[in-house]
């Protein structure tokens, strides 16, 4: 296209084409800030602070944009198509860009704001160049109340459909991904329009091209189908997923809430995994009467060690767990970390990343305390790490006088897994005291104490710091009603596993 | 703007080219991402014995007892003149590892078999076999009722089996899924069968049906069933269902490596009635087993015997007189040859074999001694989920209808929760020819021609299955089993040469128990290492 023609300045084909890109130019502005808010709210909670400093910071930004549009003086269709290819990229890509990073990087807020700010910067932008390209093709009046009417319809549009369609239907991803090759599009519109007058026409084309291929990629891909069942599933806004090589981790928050699933599998709230864990480990420190050396099997969230290090008469914590990608999203994520108070990374403590099992058939030091806390018996893989082979290394691994408990899952809803770990414990030579308690996220939720060589002392008073776990409270633990009390089981064996079968039953009959 | 329409044409181009590249190169290089190979065995080495060039020996060393092989019977007989202060043997092995059927291989992922790899849980009145296995602590007591309890590290974890029947994973090798009620009483009539073979006893007051098997009645009731085959056994008895039928051959061709119409009724109801294992704190009939199979137990056998063997080494012949027996064999690693002068020698080679090494040994008239080819592969596969219902995966996975025995995951018993990976051992019989034949076709197969068929007997439970393998090791076992045909026991009973040659040569091998299976080469050893050590103690 070398015999470009400059032509005076026509008026637009149809005044309504122009509105529709205005339009979409706004709506698409005003869903890249609240793109950003709710992803903040979700990843760092406190959604009032979040959507406060977010739109402050992007219309300052847009503030900005608008100041900065004077320094356009020449092409500006070029520069106009320019910047809705950034705007397309940038506010496109900007949800993947933060769930993307939220794990990896330290300082998440500073990613926020800069993304922010750019998308807020060059929304700005827009709406000033596209005054000025319009300025002379139509009445200064005109354009000032028609720009703006679609510019606030356009923001009242995004305001109503985000809500309730586009985060719902579409997901967080998804939406900016779509909004942004709408952005595309109104490039490619323009670019079309205003052939003869833009200088690199046809390199805008292929840029603007390109990206919108980048963006439909993303859009398949982003959100595939693991992602999509998962959000369904959930019922909750995923802020985070991992795949490691063991599991499949998934963050999710709600109202200030977060929740840890692994394959699925609810593993704490916090808004109530105080309860949980206190539960966990205070009535066994209080047993044991060394409590120097302590052993925790999974419990890679370090929310048992959280627990642990209110004991300062601790001298080391071990702590293994299989899944290198859980302990290192547990030692470095600031939010997480202000979950677990910075546990794993306490000097006292030591992180083996290895299989429980064989770590502990390995082992051959003594330990005071012993916390277990694996996921529940659900498969033959998990089953393995309840049965009495697996016990029969853990008692070995005791001391003496050593006080040992395992999360047993429900009594309530599955009362004979309770009782067969119960069992299997007593079997390979435990003294054992179960007790439970209510945990909202879970339910009723059982524990087992196991004792070696001593014999169980009378409760006494717990710290006073504690948030749940009292005297009177444990005494009352160890109670059980009648319709989760003792029943009979087998012992659960490597070689027959009735413990996963049990728990198979349990699930199936509550379900029902 | 040119410099552009010529990038784009390149990319273009390129594009094109790779994408032609990658079409052209699929079908040659689907197994490109897949590595391993055929692993060289001993019929190598073995062939040797057939061309009979050995120079002059050059050296002639002394011992009171030569064993020669290191399989199941040899590990065991040198155990026996151990325990029974006979030290001054040695033992000759061919190949650079010892065990014999009973010998594994070894990744990163997991250890893995090469063949035998299994016990089932023994028979009580198997003494000498649970003193064994309590020595070492495969038995971890027996308790008041004199009932013993096993490792349960060692007993085959849950779940055990499955079959691949219809679409789906049945628990259990008993075809279920999709079978009529018809059939399914057919299947029930079949084992109420075995029951009573299980718990008949001969007019000698012996068990019709036992292992060892040299314990079982001489009652023709049940030795008749030697005279007839396996096959022919069943349509007697009136069994026409399709699906006990494939199972039933699916037993004979897992312990014997023989098709039903070759193995004899009694071999087919030994299979089933011989096994009354009993453990306290087991069923009795589960298997003990581990990720290297029955190399476990070889190694346990060999414990105490690692300064008597001596690998790489040929036996091409032995010579007995009344004095002595001489014993010629080739250093593979020197490339020389030495001889033995011993008082007394334990031949624990299959009797293919000793017939061409033992100068005397006796020819012997329409030999019944045949021996059934196998195809060993190894498998290290990712952890992946197949979208195929049912049990998950299993100790044994069988898939209903193939020729194969399916595979056996050999990372099962590992105690490890999480498996990325896993190593599988699948195994197929070659007994839908006769073994000669089998065997000469096997020896001519390339890698590439295995592996296809390796994937298309699995395709049906496993279609993506290629995609997910990363390493495959074939071993092709010539002469790996007895087989225990139509007759063969009547034959064996004949043969009184097995009883020793000049009371200085005695022979160990499960072919001489006509069943291949570890319990009966542990027997053999003991059995002959007995007749040794009263003719050492006799001289």
């Amino acid at each position: 296209m070398d015999n470009e023609t400059k032509t005076p300045k026509p008026p637009m084909g149809s005044p309504m084409l122009l509105l529709v890109s205005i339009f979409i130019v706004a709506t698409c502005g005003l869903i890249y800030e609240l793109v950003a808010g709710t992803a903040a709210s979700y990843l760092l909670g406190d959604s009032v602070t979040q959507f406060s400093t977010i739109i402050g910071v992007y219309l300052f930004s847009m503030g900005i944009g608008s100041y900065v549009s004077k320094f356009f003086s020449k092409n500006l269709l070029a520069w106009f198509v320019q910047i809705e290819i950034l705007v397309g990229l940038v506010g496109g890509f900007s949800s993947l860009v933060l769930f993307a990073l939220f794990a990896q990087v330290d300082y998440f807020q500073l990613v926020l704001y800069v993304l922010v700010s750019l998308t807020g910067i060059l929304v700005g932008l827009e709406i000033p160049l596209l005054m000025r390209i319009l300025e002379g093709r139509y009445e200064f009046k005109d354009l000032v109340s028609k720009v703006f009417t679609f510019d606030y319809i356009g923001a009242l549009l995004a305001s109503i459909i985000f809500p309730i369609w586009l985060v719902p239907k579409l997901g967080l991803m998804r939406t900016s991904f779509f909004f942004g090759m709408l952005n595309i599009g109104v490039a490619y519109w323009v670019c079309y329009k205003f052939k003869n007058e833009i200088a690199w026409a046809k390199s805008l084309f292929s840029l603007a091209t390109m990206s919108f291929i980048g963006l439909i990629i993303a859009f398949i891909n982003a959100n595939n189908l693991v992602n999509w069942t998962e959000s369904t599933l959930f019922q909750e806004k995923i802020i985070y997923t991992k795949s490691t090589p063991y599991q499949r981790i998934v963050l999710t928050a709600n109202n200030n809430q977060y929740k840890l699933y692994l394959n699925g599998n609810l593993q704490f709230n916090s808004a109530d995994e105080y309860r949980y864990h206190e539960a966990l480990v205070h009535p066994a420190m209080q047993q044991a009467s060394s409590k120097k050396q302590v052993l925790v099997l999974g419990g890679g969230d370090g929310l048992a060690v959280r627990e642990l290090l209110k004991y300062p008469d601790i001298d080391s914590i071990t702590l293994v767990d299989l899944d290198q990608g859980m302990t290192e999203l547990f030692s470095h994520n600031s939010m997480l970390k202000s979950l677990n108070n910075g546990s794993l990374t306490h000097p006292k403590v030591t992180v083996k990343n290895m299989d429980a099992f064989l770590w502990l058939k390995a082992n051959n030091k003594l330990y005071d305390v012993i916390i277990v806390d694996f996921p529940d018996p659900s498969n033959f893989s998990v089953g393995k790490l309840y049965s009495n082979v697996f016990y029969s290394y853990l008692i070995n691994a005791l001391q003496n006088y050593g006080v040992c408990v395992v999360q047993s899952t429900s009594p309530y809803v599955a009362r004979k897994s309770f009782w067969c770990i119960n069992h299997t414990m007593q079997s390979v030579g435990f003294k054992t005291l179960p007790y439970h308690n209510y945990v909202p996220s879970f339910g009723e939720w059982g524990y087992i104490l196991a004792l070696k060589n001593k014999t169980f002392k009378a409760p006494q008073n717990f710290d006073s710091s504690f948030k749940f776990i009292t005297k009177n409270v444990f005494e009352q633990m160890l109670v059980f009603p009648k319709d989760m009390d003792s029943v009979y089981t087998e012992v659960n064996k490597l070689n027959n596993q009735v413990l996963v079968h049990y728990f198979d039953e349990d699930w199936k009959h509550y379900q029902q | 703007m040119n410099n552009r329409r010529k990038f784009i044409k390149q990319m273009v181009l390129l594009f094109g080219a790779s994408a032609m590249g990658n079409w052209a190169c699929q079908p040659n290089n689907k197994y490109a991402r897949i590595k391993g190979k055929i692993l060289t065995g001993n019929n190598k080495r073995g062939h040797l014995l057939r061309e009979g060039k050995f120079s002059k020996p050059t050296q002639t060393n002394y011992f009171d007892v030569v064993i020669v092989g290191s399989g199941i019977s040899a590990l065991t007989a040198a155990r026996k003149l151990q325990q029974n202060n006979i030290t001054n043997f040695t033992i000759l092995e061919l190949d650079d590892t010892i065990g014999g059927n009973a010998i594994n291989g070894k990744n990163e992922v997991s250890a893995y078999p090469w063949a035998a790899h299994y016990l089932p849980i023994p028979n009580i009145d198997d003494k000498e076999l649970l003193t064994f296995l309590q020595e070492h602590q495969i038995i971890t007591k027996i308790d008041d009722k004199g009932i013993p309890h096993y490792n349960e590290e060692y007993v085959c974890a849950e779940p055990e089996e499955r079959l691949f029947i219809n679409g789906y994973w049945q628990d259990g090798l008993i075809p279920n899924i999709g079978i009529s009620s018809e059939e399914r009483k057919e299947i029930d009539a079949f084992f109420a069968l075995i029951k009573s073979y299980k718990a008949a006893i001969g007019n000698d007051g012996k068990p019709a049906f036992t292992i060892p098997n040299f314990y079982s009645t001489t009652d023709s009731t049940y030795t008749d069933l030697d005279n007839i085959s396996f096959y022919d056994f069943l349509k007697q008895k009136g069994f026409k269902t399709k699906a006990l039928f494939w199972y039933l051959n699916y037993c004979v061709s897992d312990d014997y490596g023989t098709n039903l119409k070759d193995a004899s009724a009694w071999s087919g109801i030994h299979y089933f009635a011989g096994r009354k294992g009993v453990s306290g704190n087991t069923e009795g009939d589960t298997v003990l087993t581990w990720p290297e199979g029955n190399a476990f137990l070889a190694q346990k056998l060999a414990s105490t015997l690692q300064t008597h063997i001596q690998k790489n080494k040929l036996v091409y012949e032995i010579i007995t007189n009344l004095q002595q027996v001489e014993v010629n064999y080739h250093c593979f690693e020197t490339n020389t040859t030495k001889k033995i002068i011993a008082k007394k020698v334990i031949v624990c080679a299959p009797q293919f074999v000793n017939k061409r090494v033992v100068k005397n040994y006796p020819e012997i008239e329409n030999s019944p001694f045949t021996y059934s080819p196998w195809m060993v592969a190894n498998l290290t596969v990712n952890a992946y989920t197949e979208g195929t219902e049912g049990q998950p995966m299993s100790w044994d996975n069988v898939i209903f209808g193939s020729n194969s025995l399916g595979y056996v995951n050999a990372s099962h018993q590992l105690l490890q929760t999480q498996k990325p990976q896993q190593v599988l051992t699948f195994y197929l019989p070659l007994n839908t020819k006769q073994p000669k034949e089998a065997r000469e076709e096997a020896y001519e197969k390339s890698y590439e021609q295995w592996l296809d068929i390796i994937f298309e007997e699995l395709k049906q439970a496993h279609p993506s299955l290629i995609n997910h393998v990363t390493h495959i090791d074939i071993k092709i076992w010539g002469h790996s089993m007895i087989r225990p045909t139509v007759g063969l026991r009547k034959h064996l009973k004949k043969l009184i040469f097995t009883e020793g040659i000049n009371q200085n040569t005695f022979f160990a091998h499960s072919d001489l128990s006509g069943i291949s299976i570890f319990e009966e080469a542990f027997f053999q050893g003991n059995k002959t290492a007995a007749q040794v050590i009263k003719s050492l103690a006799n001289a």
